[in-house]
């Protein structure tokens, strides 16, 4: 299906084709760039990633069986708690 | 471009375990791709709104990172922005193909995608109700930045503080 590489040498190299391909029209060149920490910690998001998504994938699957049932003015099947977790 | 190189992989890494794992649910018949140059579209302005948030604010402390609100209003504002996820539609989905978007999950590709890279930022996990109102909103309404750092700010309060920190209860009438 999907031709998009997975390996982090073919990502890189693929990377560095589309950054060429914009050449001067980059909003934010790198000489302008500066000294600043990354926004987030990359091995936090990857370590959490494999689960969060086969947790979301069913979740989000489930909750867009309620667009079927808005469409057909159906009563939402169940009164649920929203409630949000606590942070664990 | 260390910064979008960076982020810009974190998502192909997060769309190939996105689609790797939606394919596996019976449900969904059409088959997912990526436009890797929207997705360095988004994360190009990714970075662009963090840099602006970061030079104004930490302008004392470069290495102070933006806190998990922004990384959830941003991303999922690039994301549906940009919409880099394709649907491609084979033979055997056009058969049983509906425009309704409850009966056709992969109608909703982008906002799943946007959804799971910006809640991979937050602790707990939302409740499908919650995020039937934001798949809605997502799709049907327009909303902009500061709209999504509402809602991020929001969601955090309450993952942090329980609902019940968050509502002054009444009897209906003002009345507490």
């Amino acid at each position: 299906m999907t031709t998009i590489p997975r390996t982090d040498s073919e990502l890189d190299e693929l990377f560095s084709e589309i950054a060429n391909e914009k050449g001067s029209t980059h909003r934010i060149s790198t000489a302008k760039q500066p000294n600043r920490a990354l926004d987030h910690d990359d091995d936090k998001y990857l370590a959490k990633l494999d689960t969060h998504i086969k947790l979301y994938v069913d979740v989000l699957l489930e909750a867009t069986e309620y667009f079927y049932q808005t469409s057909q003015d159906e009563p939402q099947a169940e009164k649920e708690n929203t409630v949000f977790p606590k942070a664990t | 471009m260390p910064f979008v190189r960076k982020r810009w992989k974190m998502w192909v890494n997060s769309f190939h375990k996105f689609n790797d794992e939606i394919s596996k649910r019976p449900q969904v018949a059409n088959k997912l791709d990526l436009d890797v140059n929207l997705l360095y579209q988004a994360a190009q302005s990714y970075h662009f709104d963090m840099e602006r948030h970061k030079a104004f604010h930490f302008a004392d402390d470069p290495l102070k990172k933006a806190n998990d609100v922004k990384q959830f209003a941003y991303s999922l504002y690039w994301l549906m922005k940009l919409r880099p996820v394709i649907t491609v539609r084979t033979a055997k989905a056009r058969q049983v193909s509906s425009v309704s978007v409850g009966r056709d999950p992969t109608l909703l590709a982008n906002a799943y995608f946007a959804l799971i890279v910006a809640t991979n930022h937050q602790p707990g996990m939302l409740q499908r109700k919650l995020l039937f109102e934001l798949l809605y909103a997502m799709t049907y309404r327009e909303i902009g930045k500061d709209g999504y750092l509402m809602t991020a700010s929001m969601i955090k309060h309450f993952v942090e503080n329980g609902f019940e920190e968050c509502l002054l209860l009444t009897d209906g009438r003002g009345t507490i």
